[in-house]
């Protein structure tokens, strides 16, 4: 009994080693759980100045201000890290905070920078809108910096920077292409940029008919010699008779896209070919940041050519070292002008400077009505040397009546153009009337409409006014192409800038 | 009183030659003219062509710029001339050389040469030479001689007075190539282009393929209409290995001549083939640019040229405006022999 009571009561040592080794592994298993409940109480919800005095008692020479570690700060979530500096680093960024490692060792406790910041989106237009002719970019940007300006470029060129909020710029889309990238990019005095960039399509009803927006540009001259205050009420529009709603209207400020064609040919010796760059050089100061322009000297050949920009003194550098010389190729280069305008946003306008007549050219006068009847700008031309007959004088390539037909075509253009022969008498006189036609394309109207459906051929334009004693100048027709046709051939492009 | 005279007249005399001595008159004495113009003809007798020119011009600089001067230089530079056709009239053609030579020197002299009557001593001794010539040698060397001083006054622009030169130098060899183009050239410039053609013709009658001349032809051919033979010599043209001046106008004038028929697009392919050759060129690239919008076949070429064509370089087509290429360059070739066997008789004739 005592025995079996001794049996009953003793442990058998395999088992009692295995109890042991059981009831071992359960309380450490207990003891390891219940040290990783009160690990995770001890970090998250924890204060930060007491976390980082834990810290500190774990052998870290932490240094820290009160005023940038406060009792309201509580650590937000469990840090995990295989170190003690990754450990600190979760706990500290959440406030804004991080470490810096100071002298002798110790780590200092400091406030973050954070990334300059900006956000910049496109407010207008919306994406997938259609656009064309005079048309408003706007963007909003956020951020944590200042925004020092806010750049547009459509279809990679600028069109136009406003340097404070709300960041909008006007500008006109003309061009033959299927849609606009329209691209705003701001910048901070910091440096930091942002961009965005939208894909707008060119305005066009697609299906069965494309029709672009019209503009004409109109010159209004009041009899006093002043330029009226008018607004698109006072003007009405006709397309062959048939009278058109203006859809938009602007005036002065938009964009203009210059060719500046200066004659270097032999007969500006004497110092005229000097006079006219200094005047250009006058004339180009004029062009804004959204405004761009193209010089070009010539006399039988292209003697020289400067890329589309703003600055004057690049644009004319290359026609400084110029010496008159050669004869006139004036036919040629005009429809080069205008050819280099085709596509261009802005409003496109040649300005001529020349003495001489049509000499050299390949290209006839009615050629360059072709080309006239297409194209939407305006020519000027500043005739040096005032106002004279015709040229009584014959060449290889032309007889007496065939370059008097030159000379006088070329006047006729330059109306039908909506553009205008300024005559210059003596080269003192260039400047003014550059100044003049600069204040004359500031003051023009643009009026935008829809034309017919359909239209193909010359249109007749007339614009009337009910204003009395006010004197319009403008484009009187333009020659429509078959939208249909023409959309077959460019694989659906628009017409807008070749109607 | 009647016994003072002499002496006051002496002492005015004595005075008058010490006035001369410290301020010379600018301008050569009659004696001294005609020396110092024997002197550079001597020069080119020897075959010293540079020290002739530039002793002729040094006369020329020399004399006074009064009419009366030049009237003084003409008129001893002419008896020198008379004196030397007295002698030997074979001698004129040397020196008809060397005066043309001084007028085609530069642009500058030649032209104040020009507004010197310069010319007018030129024309005196063709004149004479024509007058004195009884061989046909004679009369030939005179045609050629006139044609180079009608290029020499066509350089200038003076193309009527050209014109009356390749005139003379017609009547005398009425099959002068070098005449009949550079008349054809002047005709046409004055807008009588169907005159023109016909010079042209006659120079093209000779059976010869002058690329330049069939250019020609086209041009008067298509300005009155003829376009089937225009588009004719213009092929010819350009299958003749022609000057690049040639083949760029060529080129130009048979797109113009595809437009005419009313095949824009072979004038495009025309035009934008020869600009692709000759990117500088302003005129080519306008109508390449032109021919392919009117057609409505995109052509991906910049409407200006690049800046690396920037400088000037005078237009294929103002080269049209002047007498054929190396008219006076073969003109002085077909003269030289003569001249060179002419010389000696200069050298004798020439009065040293």
């Amino acid at each position: 009994m005592t025995r079996a009571a001794v049996r009953g009561k003793s442990l058998h040592p395999v088992r009692g080693l295995a109890l042991l080794l059981l009831v071992g592994s359960l309380t450490s298993v207990a003891v390891a759980a219940a040290q990783e409940a009160r690990t995770e109480e001890s970090w998250r919800g924890l204060p930060l100045p007491r976390a980082l005095e834990r810290i500190r008692e774990m052998g870290l020479p932490l240094i820290y201000s009160n005023d940038l570690v406060q009792e309201e700060m509580i650590v937000q979530s469990e840090p995990r890290g295989s170190s003690v500096y990754q450990l600190l680093g979760k706990i500290l960024a959440p406030h804004g905070l991080t470490m810096e490692i100071g002298p002798g060792g110790t780590v200092l406790v400091v406030r973050a920078t954070p990334p300059p910041r900006l956000e910049i989106e496109i407010t207008e237009p919306r994406m997938g809108q259609p656009v064309a002719g005079a048309v408003d970019l706007a963007a909003s940007v956020q951020g944590t910096e200042p925004v020092d300006a806010v750049e547009f470029r459509v279809n990679g060129k600028r069109v136009g920077v406003d340097d404070s909020p709300p960041f909008r710029i006007h500008t006109r889309l003309v061009g033959e292409v299927e849609a606009w990238e329209i691209e705003a990019t701001a910048r901070s005095p910091g440096g930091a940029t942002a961009s965005a960039s939208i894909a707008v399509p060119n305005l066009v009803v697609r299906e069965e008919v494309q029709v672009a927006l019209r503009e004409i540009a109109v010159t209004a001259t009041h009899r006093s010699g002043d330029t009226p205050d008018l607004e698109r009420e006072n003007f009405l529009v006709y397309e062959n008779g048939e009278r058109m709603e203006i859809v938009s209207f602007d005036r002065g400020d938009a964009p203009v896209t210059l060719v500046v064609l200066v004659d270097a040919s032999e007969s500006m010796r004497g110092g005229l070919l000097e006079t006219a760059i200094a005047t250009v050089d006058r004339f180009l100061g004029h062009l804004g940041p959204r405004d761009e322009s193209m010089v070009v000297a010539f006399g039988d050949t292209t003697r020289a050519v400067t890329p589309f920009g703003t600055d004057p003194e690049e644009l004319l550098a290359p026609l400084l070292p110029l010496e008159p010389g050669g004869g006139t190729a004036l036919n040629d280069h005009l429809y080069l002008a205008l050819r280099s305008l085709d596509g261009r946003s802005g409003r496109p306008v040649v300005v001529l400077l020349s003495d001489g007549v049509e000499i050299l050219s390949a290209l006839d006068v009615e050629h360059l009505k072709w080309k006239v009847r297409r194209s939407e700008a305006l020519v000027y031309w500043l005739r040096l040397g005032g106002e004279s007959e015709a040229p009584s004088f014959t060449s290889a390539w032309r007889t007496l009546p065939d370059n008097r037909r030159q000379y006088e075509g070329l006047l006729r253009l330059v109306e039908q153009s909506g553009g205008r022969l300024l005559e210059v008498e003596e080269p003192g006189q260039l400047m003014p009337a550059l100044d003049r036609l600069w204040r004359e394309l500031e003051e023009q109207f643009l009026l935008g409409y829809y034309p017919p459906t359909g239209a193909s051929g010359w249109r007749d334009v007339s614009v009337e006014i009910d204003v009395p004693g006010v004197r319009l100048q403008y484009r009187d027709g333009y020659e429509a192409k078959d939208s249909r046709r023409k959309a077959t051939l460019t694989s659906g492009r628009t017409e807008s800038s070749t109607p | 009183m009647i016994r003072r005279k002499p002496l006051l007249v002496l002492v005015f005399g004595f005075l008058l030659a010490g006035v001369e001595a410290v301020y010379p008159t600018e301008s050569p004495g009659k004696r001294e003219i005609r020396q110092r113009y024997r002197g550079a003809l001597t020069f080119w007798a020897d075959g010293r062509q540079e020290e002739a020119v530039a002793a002729g011009l040094a006369l020329e600089r020399s004399s006074g710029g009064t009419p009366r001067d030049l009237a003084r230089l003409r008129r001893e530079q002419q008896a020198v001339v008379r004196s030397i056709s007295r002698r030997r009239p074979q001698a004129l053609v040397p020196v008809a050389v060397y005066q043309l030579g001084l007028l085609a020197r530069t642009a500058d002299e030649g032209d104040r040469l020009l507004a010197a009557s310069g010319g007018q001593l030129v024309d005196e001794i063709l004149a004479t030479l024509v007058r004195r010539g009884t061989t046909r040698t004679d009369r030939s060397v005179a045609a050629h001689l006139y044609t180079a001083f009608g290029a020499v006054l066509h350089e200038r622009k003076r193309e009527i007075e050209a014109a009356r030169r390749y005139q003379e130098a017609l009547e005398l060899e009425p099959e002068l190539f070098e005449a009949l183009v550079a008349l054809g050239i002047v005709e046409e410039k004055r807008g009588r282009p169907a005159s023109a053609r016909r010079r042209f013709t006659a120079a093209l009658g000779e059976g010869a393929r002058a690329p330049e001349v069939l250019l020609r032809y086209a041009v008067t051919s298509l300005a009155i209409g003829e376009t089937d033979e225009a588009r004719a010599a213009l092929h010819r043209a350009l299958d003749s290995d022609p000057d690049p001046w040639v083949r760029i106008v060529a080129s130009e004038e048979l797109a113009r001549s595809e437009e005419i028929r009313g095949d824009l697009d072979a004038a495009a392919r025309i035009a934008a083939s020869a600009a692709r050759d000759h990117p500088c060129l302003t005129t080519l690239r306008a109508l390449a640019l032109l021919y392919s919008e009117m057609a409505e076949s995109p052509l991906r070429m910049t409407p200006f040229p690049r800046e690396s064509c920037r400088g000037s370089r005078p237009s294929p087509r103002a080269r049209y405006n002047l007498p054929p290429t190396g008219l006076f360059h073969r003109l002085r070739e077909e003269v030289a022999s003569l001249e060179r066997s002419r010389r000696s008789e200069l050298a004798r004739a020439v009065d040293r």
